[in-house]
């Protein structure tokens, strides 16, 4: 149908408004909201473009190309500069242009929606977005596909979806779904109105221009969209969703795990595994502050027994007034260079409130909490004077410093004094040989402690050999510990009790600590540490330095030493970091932040966690699964067919049916109800002149009419086989374009649809016909 | 199998016996084994000089059995055809002269030109194989098979069979004009002598009789029948037809199906055959409405539309994506 010059004006209008609706879905992505008025100036001139060369009939893949060179010039024009003649291109612009790309790409990977103003970012949202308008303007205006428009509209409107953690809002979706809808509705109308009888409502005066009366369609049209869109709107609302960690969380484990559990952290191991078991990770902390948060910690565990590490009772007369100037940890020398930072911490309403501890980082200086908390010196935490002293806690500011100290000081760490050994350097009876035999063989070449603490942290995460595995059947005891280093699965539990064990078994004193990892997801209120960041650690002590945090998790967080000052800027991986996935829960796919000197091996190659899940994946993911949907579908059907024939009449049925449905996937006749010897003869001609295939067939046909007519098969036939062959013959007489809509997009599926439908909803004929002959109506 | 290579050598002796005689015909002769081994009688219908009668006689001489020919004129009587009783004085007792249709394989020839009245005479004898003369009740030999030739009605001088008596014919073939080839060999073979004075018999009637045993052993399945009896209540109903096929109707379509089967040395019976088998089977029996007579089409035309908008019998679905 060949649209008129207005109505392909309007259409490219229409386009070029939808495009620009939709990509204000990006409202909530950027900080930047400049973007948009870019954005829609430069498909403007996309739209322009296309109009002006198509009213000189140029072909409509040469205006594409026009299009996405007008707007490569108006980037260039806009912010490459160094343009020869004003519009030239040279090295020069290229290189101010990517390198503006990279800062844009930086920028968002660096930060979490919204992203702050960058022009590279800029300039890339914008470029998207001038594309997608191209891409839409050809579909719809240069090769008249104006439903196909939807698509780069859909691409357009997926990039936000994925960049928001929290999604796109309503408002977000709605104009652009209203944008394709008018589209949509004027390609109708257009197309109606070229429909050769002319309807109107009232007679034509004389001589007036002929036109379609559309504008009951319109309305219809009109109804029908805004039906749509509340549905579309109002649906996703009342419809359960997925949970955010829908694939990416381990099975739950016994009764009472679920989402709805409460937290609490009375033994702050147990709430620990059952925190990372939950299906839905809740809420805990909002923490804001001058740097990125790292580890908070709850409680330190220096206990060792033979089913779990206890806490030694906190006595809590010797704890030190939060209000007093807080003493440094013990065994940290005065010299070790230490910069100030401050944080404020917010608890939801998930934290527990009988938590006994308040999340704090390590060298804490100063909280301004209230005399119902205090400072407990040798764990360097927090806990509570009374209970349920965390109700009603409103946020609390923290000031805390952050160590940088080079290694040399670690690797020249002296004696540690008897107290500190005696306290923290027991090792208990009862250790299996495993435990000890395996932390000698692995420091065995360390040469003091500090190489041999880094040797057994990288033992544990750096060879590849643990799997991280929230669910395993062992605590993290002594036998556990055995079970452990044998199975080499588990999670924080077992990682950071088995190290701080083997740790004293070298001699180096240790202790585990309970808290938080740093957080991955940021919202607008600050970073959120959720109940999936819950984590233990072993600290290893070292005179002149103090208690050194390790990281044995297998893939979790930064190995040593983090807590020190980073000397680059944080990882921008941390902001961006897919929000569903709890560190713990993928530890592979969490990058060390940098290649610190224990870490020489690449990440490790376990492959405890899951697949990463971000909306964007899910939406690849679901589109995929919804495109190969009838293929998976019509698979099931074959499989179900071939394997499981019930006697030798049932498979030469399943395989007719089989050689049914494939013809009829490859769009080739099969109509009608034949006798399987008709069908032969109609199909026979399909097969060109292949005499095996041909052999088949008619055997097949034979078996078929032998299952359905005669006593009995012959022995010896297999009809599955022959079905294949007949097949084989057919998929390679047709074309490859064939043969893949044949496996994406199967008819057979279809027919089998509109069958079961007519099976269960007889039409009005048939049932009337029925009723005169007198035969009960179907059921 | 071998019962059916039997029969297959049977059948081709007797039908490459008959094509001696009619040539390029063998469809028609292979339709007129199909009903002689499934009991049932032959119509054979067309204008005359084309072989009717030839047909019917070549198909009675190539069997050694008894063979009787009655002339169906319109003086004919009822009696002429059962048989009558007349009093033999010397005895003093009535004594029964059968009629012509004690023989194995009676000729009616140009049978629509004799009165309904002595068209009647062959009702019972056909369905039941027996005559009944003054309260005395003849059983006809078996095999017993009446091949009738007629004249379409149209043509001067006939009677219109009877519903009831056509209803008893299993099959109607029309012989229709031989292609020119055939036609000319005719010419060549028919000048000289009558050809029919050299058929010898190639089979006989205790071995026809052996046949049809085997026949009958043919297997019908469940579906087979159903669509029998589909076809049959199709007629019924459709519109186009003012009468349909009768019940019987679907026992002789069944038993010409299963003879067919075994012709093709197939021991089942499949919708094929009675697709087959539906025209010469149905055809003579129904009588078009209004409506096909003015479009101009035969009961012939009325049955193949039927058969299209018949789904084949399937097995039910099993529900297991089917």
């Amino acid at each position: 149908m060949k649209k008129s010059a207005a109505e392909q004006h309007r259409l490219t209008f229409l386009v070029w408004l939808a495009t620009v609706a939709t990509s204000l879905a990006f409202l909530p992505a950027l900080s930047q909201q400049r973007y948009a008025l870019v954005g829609a100036l430069v498909a403007a001139a996309v739209a322009v473009t296309g109009t002006l060369l198509r009213l000189v009939r140029i072909p409509a893949v040469v205006v594409l190309t026009a299009q996405l060179v007008v707007i490569v010039e108006l980037l260039f024009f806009g912010y490459g500069r160094h343009l020869r003649f004003g519009f030239v291109p040279t090295k020069a612009s290229f290189e101010t242009l990517s390198r503006q790309l990279e800062k844009g790409m930086q920028v968002a990977q660096e930060y979490a929606a919204p992203a702050p103003a960058s022009v590279g970012l800029l300039l890339m949202v914008v470029f998207f977005i001038a594309a997608m308008a191209a891409v839409a303007d050809f579909l719809a205006v240069g090769l008249r596909r104006v439903p196909l428009a939807g698509l780069p509209l859909l691409a357009l409107y997926t990039v936000p979806v994925a960049a928001v953690v929290d999604g796109v809002p309503f408002y977000g979706f709605l104009p652009g779904a209203v944008g394709y809808l008018v589209l949509l509705m004027a390609d109708e109308r257009d197309r109606l109105t070229h429909w050769g009888k002319q309807v109107t409502r009232t007679a034509a005066p004389e001589g007036a221009r002929a036109s379609m009366d559309t504008s009951g369609l319109t309305a219809a049209g009109r109804r029908i969209s805004f039906l749509a869109l509340s549905a579309a709107v109002a649906l996703p609302i009342v419809v359960p969703g997925f949970s955010s960690t829908l694939l990416g969380h381990p099975a739950s484990k016994g009764p009472g795990d679920g989402g709805v559990a409460e937290l609490t952290f009375n033994d702050p191991m147990i709430s620990l595994a059952n925190s990372l078991r939950r299906p839905n990770p809740v809420d805990l902390l909002t923490v804001t502050g001058d740097t990125q948060p790292q580890y908070l910690r709850l409680t330190v565990l220096d206990l060792p027994g033979p089913d779990a590490w206890t806490a030694r009772p906190v006595d809590l007369g010797s704890t030190v007034p939060l209000a007093s100037t807080l003493p440094l940890p013990t065994g940290m020398a005065r010299d070790v260079p230490t910069q100030p930072h401050e944080m404020s911490i917010s608890l939801e309403d998930a934290f527990p409130d009988d938590s006994a501890w308040l999340p704090v980082p390590f060298l804490l200086r100063s909280v301004d909490v209230s005399d119902s908390w205090s400072y407990v010196a040798a764990d360097q935490t927090v806990v509570a004077q009374s209970t349920a002293a965390a109700v009603g806690l409103p946020r609390y500011n923290v000031a805390y410093s952050k160590m940088s100290l080079p290694e040399s000081r670690l690797e020249a760490a002296g004696e540690p004094p008897a107290d500190i050994v005696e306290q923290y350097g027991q090792v208990p009876g009862g250790i299996p040989g495993v435990v000890i035999g395996t932390a000698q063989a692995v420091t065995v070449e360390g040469t003091n402690d500090y190489e041999r603490a880094k040797l057994l942290q990288s033992f544990f995460r750096d060879r590849g050999e643990f799997n991280y595995d929230v669910n395993v059947g062992y605590g993290y005891g002594y036998e556990a510990m055995a079970a452990f280093l044998d199975e080499r699965r588990g999670f924080c539990q077992q990682f950071a009790a088995t190290m701080a064990m083997m740790a004293r078994i070298i001699g180096i004193p240790s202790r585990v600590v309970v808290g938080f990892l740093e957080p991955e997801r940021s919202s607008a209120d600050g970073y959120v540490f959720t109940s999936d960041n819950l984590h233990s650690w072993p600290e290893l002590y070292f005179e002149g330095v103090g208690w050194v945090r390790f990281e044995p998790t297998q893939g979790v967080g930064a190995p040593f030493p983090q807590w020190a000052e980073r000397t680059t800027p944080p990882s921008p991986s941390l902001a961006t970091q897919d929000p569903l996935q709890g560190p713990d829960r993928d530890p592979e796919l969490q990058p060390s932040p940098e290649p610190a000197p224990a870490d020489n091996a690449a990440g490790g190659g376990g492959s405890g966690g899951g697949v990463p899940l971000s909306p964007g994946w899910l939406v690849s993911l679901g589109a995929l699964a919804f495109l190969f949907l009838p293929a998976a579908l019509r698979t099931a059907v074959r499989r179900g067919r071939m394997t499981r024939p019930i006697d030798d009449a049932d498979a030469a049925e399943s395989a007719w049916l089989e050689l049914r449905d494939f013809i009829r996937d490859l769009r080739l006749p099969w109509s009608g109800s034949m006798t399987p010897r008709a069908r032969e003869r109609s199909v026979a001609p399909l097969l060109s002149g292949d005499d095996e295939a041909l052999g088949a067939l008619k055997r097949l046909a034979i078996s078929v009419e032998r299952a359905r007519y005669a006593r009995s098969l012959p022995p010896g036939v297999s009809p599955a086989s022959d079905a294949k062959t007949v097949m084989a013959s057919l998929s390679r007489s047709a074309r490859k374009g064939e043969r893949v809509r044949a496996l994406l997009w199967p008819a057979s599926l279809l027919a089998e649809l509109r069958a079961t439908w007519r099976r269960l909803r007889p039409s009005p004929r048939r049932r009337l016909r029925g009723e005169l002959r007198g035969e009960p109506a179907a059921p | 199998m071998s019962s059916f290579d039997t029969l297959a050598g049977v059948t081709q002796r007797v039908s490459d016996n008959v094509e001696k005689v009619i040539e390029g015909k063998p469809d028609v002769v292979r339709t007129a084994m199909t009903v002689l081994l499934a009991e049932g009688h032959l119509l054979i219908e067309d204008v005359p000089g084309v072989g009717k009668t030839m047909l019917a006689k070549a198909l009675a001489r190539s069997i050694d059995c008894s063979v009787k020919r009655i002339q169906f004129t319109p003086d004919l009587l009822p009696s002429d055809v059962t048989g009558v009783s007349i009093y033999n004085r010397e005895t003093r007792e009535f004594e029964f002269r059968p009629g012509g249709v004690f023989a194995n394989i009676v000729v009616g020839d140009e049978i629509n030109r004799a009165s309904p009245k002595t068209q009647s005479a062959l009702l019972e004898c056909m369905e039941e194989r027996q005559v009944t003369v003054d309260t005395t009740t003849y059983e006809l030999q078996a095999p017993f098979m009446v091949i009738a030739t007629q004249n379409p009605i149209e043509m001067e001088g006939t009677y219109p069979l009877p519903e009831a008596q056509r209803d008893r014919f299993m099959a109607r073939v029309s012989m229709g004009y031989p292609v020119m080839r055939s036609e000319l060999a005719m010419l060549d073979s028919h000048s000289a002598a009558n050809p029919l004075d050299d058929l010898e018999p190639v089979t006989d009637g205790a071995e026809i009789a052996k046949l049809v045993d085997i026949v009958r052993s043919v297997h019908v399945s469940d579906a087979v029948k159903r669509y029998a009896v589909d076809i049959t209540a199709a007629t019924r109903h459709s519109p186009d037809l003012r009468l349909g096929a009768s019940p019987r109707a679907s026992l002789h379509i069944i038993r010409a199906a299963r003879a067919h089967a075994a012709l093709e040395a197939r021991d089942y019976v499949i919708p094929d055959d009675l697709q087959l088998l539906a025209a010469p089977v149905l055809a003579h029996r129904l009588i078009t409405g209004l409506d096909a007579q003015m479009g101009g089409r035969g009961a012939e035309a009325v049955v193949a539309s039927l058969l299209r908008a018949l789904p084949v019998p399937e097995p039910a679905a099993t529900g297991r994506g089917g």
